[in-house]
């Protein structure tokens, strides 16, 4: 009995695993553009506008780099085949947390009293929608996170305002994933 | 035509500043020029913190990657918004040159001390169109003074800068 369970359980693990891909699959070279739209902030989250810029400015940089669209569309830019399917990249950053590179070095110096602790550390997180500019469907919404902070980011400490090339990084990653 | 995006040459009819590489700010009649001006977002392929020159001009803002002709050229009317800040700036290159360099143990406090020494500037950032109509924005540090005189050169063209003030942190904003 408890091995017809096992071996149902593995099965359906299987299934849902596969489904899950072909799921994902779906939306692959479906899309020729992409548009990047601006963020917006959430009400109460201070986000300084040098983050602003230099995220959009980031995520079009490794949106374009992953090669996973023809185009690369800036908000208010026309298409060079106007009907290819394009989707629309939409965020809203919901947290900044703004932390101190000061900090992290000094937690670089002296790893025994902060070591892997979240003290000091630059972090972005941002609803992002892909969203379908034909249909106006949500394609795929994520929370993502952008963050400096790391141990591998050197001694320095990682520069506040490199959060933003994380975020990008994470979104061009999913870009590339589902797409 | 006048390439707007990075990374293209400068048109002829516009001169490569001279001076203003040491920091200097250099005005001309006509020109406004800010030397060494650090690059944070907005320019393809020039790396951040590699710095250059940001030259003001009668028609348009023109940015020099260091040691380059290659150049960002916005024009005044695709101005969308101007922001001023005030930012932090660390010498951390240089702070770690004097760790390595000094011989064991001498250079350490200068070293920590250049590293963690915070040097106020401006952060300007401009939004503006691109030629094919998408919004593109840019951002630079340069000196606080700096910062005030390309305030004033832009107003004298009927461009605002707004300045933001950096708020206090919050429960919110920790």
């Amino acid at each position: 009995m408890r091995r017809r369970v096992l071996l149902c359980s593995v099965g359906l693990s299987i299934g849902l695993s596969t489904a899950a891909a072909g799921a994902e699959r779906t939306f692959k070279n479906k899309y020729f553009n992409i548009e990047v739209i601006w963020f917006e902030r959430a009400p109460g989250i201070d986000f300084p506008p040098d983050y602003l810029v230099a995220t959009m400015e980031d995520i079009v940089a490794e949106l374009q780099k992953t090669q996973t669209f023809k185009q690369v569309l800036r908000q208010g830019e026309k298409a060079r085949i106007a009907d290819a399917p394009t989707l629309r990249l939409t965020g809203v950053v919901t947290k900044y947390k703004k932390g101190s590179r000061r900090t992290r070095m000094f937690k670089r110096l002296v790893p025994w009293l902060a070591y892997g602790t979240p003290i000091g550390n630059t972090e972005i997180t941002a609803t992002i929608r892909f969203v379908d500019c034909a249909t106006n469907a949500v394609v795929v919404e994520r929370k993502m996170t952008g963050a400096i902070g790391k141990w591998a980011e050197g001694m320095a400490g990682g520069e506040s305002i490199a959060a933003t090339r994380t975020l990008a990084k994470n979104v061009a990653q999913l870009a590339s994933e589902r797409f | 035509m006048v390439p707007t995006l990075l990374g293209a040459q400068v048109p002829p009819g516009v001169q490569r500043p001279a001076g203003g590489a040491q920091g200097q700010i250099v005005e001309r009649p006509g020109e406004l020029t800010l030397g060494r001006v650090f690059h944070i977002a907005g320019v393809p392929g020039v790396k951040r913190n590699m710095w250059g020159e940001l030259a003001f001009t009668q028609r348009s803002i023109i940015f020099f990657k260091k040691g380059t002709q290659q150049a960002l050229e916005i024009p005044y009317q695709r101005v969308q918004r101007v922001q001023r800040l005030t930012r932090d700036r660390q010498s951390v290159k240089a702070g770690a040159a004097v760790w390595l360099l000094t011989p064991v143990g001498l250079g350490a406090p200068l070293g920590t001390y250049l590293m963690m020494r915070k040097q106020k500037v401006d952060a300007i950032v401009f939004q503006y169109l691109t030629e094919n109509g998408g919004l593109a924005g840019a951002v630079f540090h340069i000196s606080t003074d700096g910062g005030a005189r390309s305030r004033d050169w832009l107003e004298r063209f009927g461009i605002a800068v707004e300045e933001v003030v950096t708020p206090a942190r919050s429960p919110v904003n920790k």
